[in-house]
């Protein structure tokens, strides 16, 4: 145990434990290995897209609403492509794409905090402690990229850290989805890059003769960077690239540039997506703001897997739509939902898991799981197995102290498996 | 000689009495060290000409009394105290402890405001610490952890063995905030508020390992938290911890948020209760920072057990040595445009490499920089150039070989500004040697 091993956003790392630590994948892979030895999964998805519901979605106005109670709300169930699946009625388009995919109605956890919970909801790992890579990042770092671009790409929301697997393996993040970041615009171009790149090696090659572990992690990620701003591969953030057509079918919102993003970069072979939708913390009016949230994500999230689906894309990629937790049936008098971990919903989609499934199912008010509850860490299971990852598979800190992905021995849904 | 001894910083001596080193640094590395440590930036052409000769316990002085000095210290410890996502609330909070850093307020007196701060942040810059954590359970153990050295905030942990009595302790801890509220950006307190466990016990306000807080003395509850927490052994002892963790880049407990940690090694807790013992006499964290900075186990050539160790230049110190290679004078919009740098932290990604080589206002500072380093090496020749150029950005001089690489293009304005670029964003420039 060790200051690193907690606070991977901390600097005090010594040059042996970053050199014993190589970017790329090819070290990781050394210091990974499997606990009891199951075999890994034939992997079936390749690619990984996460919908991040940041504040907890309501799920009685996204996938488990209810008819008939005082706290159902004023929207209507509707059905969906899935016989005898309902689903809100705020999201028709995605109920005619539900045959793609396959709910989880009773998840539950114990953390109402938001940034325990997040914490949580995206590592597996109670909080405190050691700081533990989020899901993205560990598969990012498992099966690394398949072109110039960054493995693990995040859009939306705040930076994230890639917790005890280092900077090297956090996402690379996309504020305002939909241009290009001016920072993959190289300053100069052409023989006057060549010679500032060659005046740039001949100085890095000295220094890195003399401090080797503290040389190569920068020049190792600058060459990656510098690949990155003169590959063409760049063009998937630009979704001026798209017709308009396809553009207004996702939207013009951040969720919806994101998604379209999201698609083109996998197209591109980026291993991890996140999109981030912001606002769905909602204590205060709550109907009125789902209503809004609804609209964006229905266009986004339909269009995505409608696409993935046509391409053929959708069974090599597992698209999950999730938050830190759900939120009360009980309204409160500002006409919102609180915080409630004790019984909410997840959607998953391609990636090879079964479709059209309905894992577990909340009371009749929804205040309670009436079967099957489902932990945090059976759905990370199911989404290590869904990338080909083995749900007992260590990943080494930089020094060396194995941690398991999966901390409890969860085991994949088998029904969605 | 007395004299001498008498004027020297205390916790030096302490330091050079138990750390062994068997060899120093030269003036220019000494100078650059010091310079990113204390400054967040390299030294000057002006600084590393001026001081090379003189006493360096005179050049730390000299440098740690500066504003500038105040400014650095203050925004990397603004990166400790308030969660980076709370972006809003980090600049008046960052100017604020400055400020008292400038007035060389104690240590013991800052936190107290930290904890007992109330009002709105704009009057009251000091709210913002206990805002960020945004709950009060993260703020009972962000308290612990930073000012005590303890991790209680794991008391929330569900299947920890002595969950009772951790919980425990954990509630005792956060009834000290039962009665204070938030509104908006607004901490104020109440009369009313329990801290009440989940099993329905009602918890009173207890400092670990102190018995509970009587309720019939009229002290406010946050004031007699700031009171048992400046007055605990462990809050010196958590300081120093830090401040050695900050200058050396490890901690003589190497987890500076959990000083009892069992698996750590316990070589350096005598020097860590030496120096806790000199901090509480006054709680200057100033003369602490100066005695660790002026010692020869900063100042070591080869990395030793409790020396420094060279490192990624921490966010603050990428930032502060490009806005002054760039000739910006730390515009705030420029920080938040760095936002790459900040996010990733110490260490090297895609982003930050990117923006150090891309992002716009640096180009176009790296080309009024590079105006400037033509004036100061007008009339000399491409060798000379190159020298200057080696020592403005890394603190050092060209060896031969990078010289022969690089003189060609010294010779007109272009050249110097590719060169300039390069010495930016080369790894030496990255690193805190």
């Amino acid at each position: 145990m060790n200051s690193q091993d907690r606070d991977p956003m901390n600097r005090r790392t010594s040059p042996m434990s970053r050199r014993a630590f190589v970017i790329g994948g090819a070290s990781i892979a050394a210091a990974i290995g499997s606990r009891i030895g199951l075999a890994a999964p034939a992997a079936r998805a390749r690619h990984l897209i996460l919908f991040w519901m940041q504040g907890g979605p309501s799920q009685l106005e996204t996938f488990d609403p209810k008819v008939g109670t005082d706290t159902a709300g004023p929207f209507r169930p509707i059905p969906t492509s899935v016989s005898g699946l309902q689903i809100s009625g705020l999201l028709p388009r995605v109920a005619k794409e539900m045959k793609h995919a396959s709910l989880i109605r009773s998840m539950t956890s114990r953390e109402g905090n938001h940034r325990r919970a997040t914490q949580r909801a995206l590592t597996g790992h109670v909080p405190g402690g050691v700081r533990h890579p989020t899901v993205g990042s560990v598969v990012a770092a498992i099966h690394g990229g398949a072109s110039d671009l960054p493995p693990f790409v995040a859009i939306g929301g705040e930076p994230v850290s890639a917790g005890y697997l280092g900077t090297a393996h956090a996402p690379f993040h996309v504020e305002d989805p939909g241009r290009l970041d001016p920072i993959l615009i190289p300053s100069t171009t052409g023989e006057r890059l060549d010679r500032r790149l060659s005046i740039l090696e001949a100085i890095d090659a000295r220094f890195a003769s003399e401090q080797p572990g503290l040389a190569n992690d920068h020049v190792a990620v600058r060459r990656r960077a510098v690949d990155l701003m003169r590959s063409a591969a760049k063009e998937a953030f630009d979704l001026s690239k798209e017709p308009e057509k396809i553009r207004e079918s996702y939207g013009t919102s951040p969720i919806g540039r994101g998604a379209l993003t999201a698609r083109r970069l996998i197209e591109a072979g980026v291993r991890v997506v996140q999109i981030e939708q912001a606002g769905w913390d909602t204590h205060v009016e709550n109907f009125d703001r789902t209503q809004r949230l609804c609209a964006d994500l229905d266009a986004a999230l339909s269009s995505l897997l409608a696409d993935l689906a046509a391409s053929g894309r959708l069974d090599e990629t597992l698209v999950v739509w999730m938050g830190e937790f759900g939120r009360t049936p009980r309204i409160n008098a500002n006409r919102g939902r609180d915080h409630f971990p004790a019984a909410y919903s997840v959607l998953l989609a391609g990636g090879g898991l079964r479709r059209g499934a309905v894992v577990g199912r909340t009371s009749e008010t929804g205040e309670s799981i009436a079967e099957r509850p489902v932990s945090i860490t059976e759905l990370l299971a199911t989404m290590y197995h869904s990338v080909g990852i083995s749900p007992d598979r260590r990943i080494g800190t930089p020094k060396g102290r194995p941690i398991d992905a999966i901390p409890d021995g969860a085991l994949p849904i088998r029904e969605l498996i | 000689v007395l004299a001498l001894l008498l004027a020297a910083n205390p916790y030096t001596e302490i330091i050079d009495r138990s750390v062994d080193v068997p060899a120093i640094i030269g003036a220019e590395r000494f100078l650059r060290r010091a310079a990113v440590e204390l400054l967040a930036r390299p030294p000057t052409l002006e600084e590393l000409e001026a001081f090379a000769g003189r006493p360096r316990s005179d050049v730390v002085e000299r440098w740690i009394r500066s504003d500038e000095a105040a400014a650095a210290w203050a925004s990397s410890w603004t990166e400790i105290l308030i969660d980076p996502n709370a972006r809003a609330l980090r600049p008046s909070f960052t100017a604020w402890l400055a400020a008292e850093r400038r007035r060389r307020a104690p240590w013991s007196d800052t936190v107290t405001k930290l904890v007992t701060a109330s009002g709105h942040r704009r009057e009251s810059p000091p709210v913002s610490f206990l805002l960020a954590f945004g709950s009060v359970e993260e703020a009972t153990g962000g308290v612990a952890r930073l000012f005590l050295g303890s991790s209680i905030a794991c008391a929330q942990c569900h299947d920890h063995p002595d969950q009772d009595v951790r919980m425990r302790e954990h509630y005792g801890l956060l009834a000290f905030f039962a009665k204070s509220r938030v509104r908006g950006v607004t901490i104020f307190d109440v009369d009313r508020g329990q801290a009440v466990m989940p099993n329905g016990d009602v918890v009173l306000p207890r400092f670990p390992g102190g018995p509970s807080m009587s309720l019939d003395t009229g002290e406010a509850r946050r004031a007699a938290l700031a009171r048992l927490i400046v007055a605990s052994p462990r809050f010196a002892e958590a300081t120093v911890n830090r401040a050695w963790a900050e200058a050396m880049g490890r901690g003589l407990v190497e987890n500076v948020d959990d000083l009892d940690d069992a698996s750590e090694e316990t070589s350096g807790r005598a020097l860590l209760a030496l120096l806790a013992d000199r901090f509480r006499v006054d709680c200057d964290l100033e003369t602490l920072i100066a005695g660790i900075v002026g010692s020869r186990a900063f100042q070591s050539d080869a990395i030793v057990p409790h020396g420094f160790e060279p490192r990624p230049k921490s966010p603050e110190q990428v930032i502060g040595s490009l806005a002054s290679l760039a000739g910006l004078d730390r515009p705030a919009a420029w920080f938040e445009a760095a936002r790459f740098v900040r996010a990733t932290g110490g260490e090297p990604s895609i982003p930050r490499t990117a923006m150090i080589m891309n992002d716009r206002g640096l180009q176009i500072g790296l080309h009024h920089g590079t105006s400037a380093a033509l004036a100061s090496i007008e009339g000399a020749d491409p060798k000379e150039a190159v020298r200057r150029l080696f020592l403005i950005v890394l603190s050092r001089e060209p060896t031969d070989a990078e010289e022969r690489a690089v003189v060609g293009s010294a010779r007109d304005p272009r050249g110097i500004e590719d060169i300039l670029w390069a010495l930016a964003v080369s790894a030496e420039a990255q690193t805190h040697l």
